[in-house]
């Protein structure tokens, strides 16, 4: 079986389509072997990221998540894009609303933002694959 | 598996149980729920046995309920067993230290015990 080194979806920002990218990572992590641990930790920052794009990017409009996954080696490099608005992203807050970007750190390698008024917002996720397979042609 | 929040009353407690995955498309329901279920007066068990994933947004519907139990001096607990099908579950609550902020017990009668000496 040649694994999968690149996945990409295009999702309405709605909550409903959380769960699709969880399925997602979870059919990536079946077919390459990724322990639970670490599945579970992708799961939560990748979820993290597009919730973020749902209750923050587009306001009242409807507008769509690029969620991007790409494995090389022993990493996984995920990003997560909207075209709204930008973001200030914040650790802590009063609201609790730095909680999922806090949970993000936590679980990644690295975390990039990079967002910029009117150009939207792109959250960047790495991950050290434990045990990685190879992947072959 | 996309999650549910369902409400059952075990005598005079009422169990909220989570089952499936549970994130932003489901923490206003719980949310809600926990409100309705607080502003009358009941004891309440959250019941996360059947709970395979939770982000953050449940996270602080779970942190708002317990405020409002404080507030209103109701009994307030959440069960969280140590099984297999908790393990994300279990990994949120250690990243956040959730349970500072919430009792959280890993027996399910004991939650009820607990809840009702509140």
């Amino acid at each position: 079986m040649i694994a999968p080194a690149e996945v990409g979806l295009t999702l309405p920002a709605l909550p409903a389509s959380l769960a699709i990218v969880r399925q997602v990572l979870a059919g990536m992590g079946d077919a390459l072997g990724w322990d639970e641990a670490f599945l579970a930790d992708v799961k939560l920052a990748v979820s993290e990221a597009c919730a973020n794009v749902v209750v923050h990017a587009y306001g009242t409009e409807i507008g769509e998540i690029d969620v991007h996954a790409v494995i090389t080696d022993d990493q996984l490099v995920t990003s997560v894009r909207d075209s709204g608005g930008g973001i200030t992203p914040t650790i802590g807050g009063d609201d609790g609303g730095g909680v999922g970007l806090a949970l993000m750190v936590s679980v990644a390698d690295l975390v990039a933002i990079r967002s910029g008024r009117g150009s939207g917002t792109a959250i960047e996720l790495s991950f050290t694959i434990p045990s990685a397979q190879p992947i072959t042609p | 598996m996309s999650g549910l929040v369902s409400t059952a009353m075990e005598g005079d407690v009422a169990v909220v149980r989570l089952t499936g995955e549970q994130d932003l498309s489901l923490s206003h329901d719980l949310t809600d729920t926990l409100g309705r279920l607080i502003e009358s007066s009941r004891d309440v068990v959250v019941d996360l046995g059947g709970t395979t994933f939770v982000d953050s947004s449940i996270l602080r519907s779970l942190v708002e309920g317990a405020r409002w139990a404080d507030d209103a001096s109701v009994g307030y607990v959440v069960y969280l067993p140590e099984t297999e099908g908790t393990f994300a579950v279990r990994r949120v609550v250690e990243l956040t230290g959730l349970e500072d902020a919430i009792p959280i017990v890993d027996n399910r009668a004991m939650a009820l015990e607990v809840v009702r000496e509140r």
